[in-house]
């Protein structure tokens, strides 16, 4: 091409340009267009499947609802498996989604009732403790000499150096007072207390205050409980939590449930509680 | 300035040109995937039936809807204030809206194969005929021995078990264990 051709040298950029031009906005185009389709696929099966698992986990719930999951694991267990192959028979079939539900012992929460051991020794109450349903303690006034005898349960992170410690102290005139590592005051003193430590309350002579922050504001799980220096006390405790209890017998609270769902979206297993929620 | 620096240029000028436009370009049209108002409407449709069917599970209505059908009592989304929870949740949802609907039950029955079963009302079967574009949702609800029988307009409990009704649709699947059935809610809506 010579130089007096430059106007058509011109033309034919001017139209390549064009051409690309033309060309690339459709090819953007169509690029963010394949990309909203396949978003909105995706979360029209997420959606699907986390309808689906909230089915299930109304399904077992229910089932340990009426079995009295808790006081008959095995009948519980057994209904579960018949419900893993009905279910897959009504629904899975059509579906291709394949459910298995099998109940997990050690996952579970157990409940631990009893007198604290007031043999003078620390002991451990539970270990791992990932979540502690219920912890209530009952305390009456020490037959030891008035202002010698206190006893402490710790909290504390197996994640971390973190610890919530509360603190039952006898009084120079034999009544009891709680003390919390956290908010360093005394409250409900008398004979008789009772101490919700989840709920961070103690109550006496019908009266509740507040033990300021609980252990659920400043320590996070998994959790250790123990008891240190409960020589000469009298008092009792309830505690329901997940983990295990190595120096008391337990009995199965909550039961926790393996949830396997295989399917042509998603496969996984999860644990789940099989806590009431309606 | 020599012709290869003025087509350097000029190539430069273009490319900028050309980004710009794209940008202006893409900004200027809709980007979603194309669809009819027929497609669009029954994805509607769909998320509603969906959620309606997860409210319902999630308040215990599709349960009691499931414990009370029986062949004279079908499920009816106009039966007004005197019908059950699940019913009242049809009507706000898909009757006052003119939409239609038929809803199934499906359960493993006596002969050891799923039975489906029509439970929405039926008296007009040229109305009750889904069209191409219905949208479908489906749960599953667990029924078990001693759950409690409802009936009537309001679907009220009545001390009698299910495992105890010889009328109930469907039969128990395993005598042995706490299970009685389940029950596969499949929910057309048009």
């Amino acid at each position: 091409m010579v130089a007096d051709d430059r106007g058509q040298l011109l033309l034919l950029g001017g139209l390549a340009m064009a051409i690309v031009f033309l060309a690339a906005i459709p090819l953007s185009n169509s690029l963010v267009v394949t990309e909203s389709a396949a978003t909105s696929d995706t979360v029209r099966k997420i959606d699907q499947t986390a309808d689906r698992e909230a089915a299930v986990v109304r399904s077992i719930q229910t089932i340990a609802n009426r079995t009295d999951a808790a006081d008959n694991p095995d009948e519980f267990n057994r209904t579960l498996q018949n419900y893993s192959a009905h279910r897959l028979r009504v629904a899975g079939q059509q579906s291709g989604v394949f459910v298995n539900a099998t109940l997990n012992r050690s996952a579970s929460a157990r409940r631990s009732e009893s007198t604290i051991d007031d043999s003078g020794d620390d002991w451990t109450l539970s270990e791992h403790s990932g979540r502690i349903y219920e912890f209530d303690i009952t305390v009456r006034d020490s037959p030891f000499s008035p202002g010698l005898s206190e006893f402490t349960v710790t909290i504390a992170s197996e994640s971390s150096a973190e610890n919530w410690q509360l603190t039952v102290r006898e009084q120079p005139d034999d009544d009891v007072v709680v003390t919390t590592s956290e908010s360093g005051g005394t409250y409900c003193e008398g004979t008789t207390v009772q101490i919700d430590i989840r709920a961070g309350t103690c109550t006496e002579g019908g009266s509740t205050e507040t033990l300021g922050p609980t252990y659920r504001d400043t320590v996070t799980g998994p959790y250790t409980v123990t008891y240190d220096d409960t020589s000469g006390w009298d008092a009792d405790y309830t505690v329901v939590a997940t983990g295990e209890f190595p120096n008391t017998a337990s009995d199965l609270a909550i039961p926790y449930v393996d949830v396997t769902v295989e399917g042509p979206d998603a496969s996984y297993t999860r644990t789940i509680s099989t806590e009431e929620t309606e | 300035m020599t012709r290869g620096q003025a087509y350097t240029l000029e190539g430069v000028l273009a490319a900028i040109l050309i980004v710009t436009a794209m940008v202006y370009g893409i900004q200027a049209i809709d980007t979603r995937a194309w669809q009819d108002s027929t497609q669009q409407e029954t994805q509607q449709l769909a998320y509603r039936a969906s959620d309606l069917l997860t409210v319902a599970g999630e308040t215990g209505a599709l349960r009691n809807a499931t414990l009370c059908y029986r062949d004279g009592r079908r499920l009816n989304g106009n039966r007004g204030d005197s019908g059950s929870e699940f019913e009242s949740m049809l009507n706000t949802t898909f009757d006052s809206q003119a939409d239609q609907y038929n809803i199934e039950f499906r359960f493993w029955n006596e002969s050891d194969r799923t039975e489906t079963v029509l439970v929405s009302e039926t008296s007009d079967q040229a109305v009750n005929q889904p069209s191409d574009s219905a949208a479908v949702a489906s749960t599953t609800v667990t029924l078990t021995d001693q759950m409690h029988r409802r009936t009537g307009s309001g679907c009220n409990s009545i001390p009698v078990d299910i495992q105890n009704d010889t009328s109930f649709y469907a039969p128990d699947v395993n005598e042995s264990s706490a299970l009685y059935n389940i029950v596969e809610v499949r929910l057309l809506v048009w």
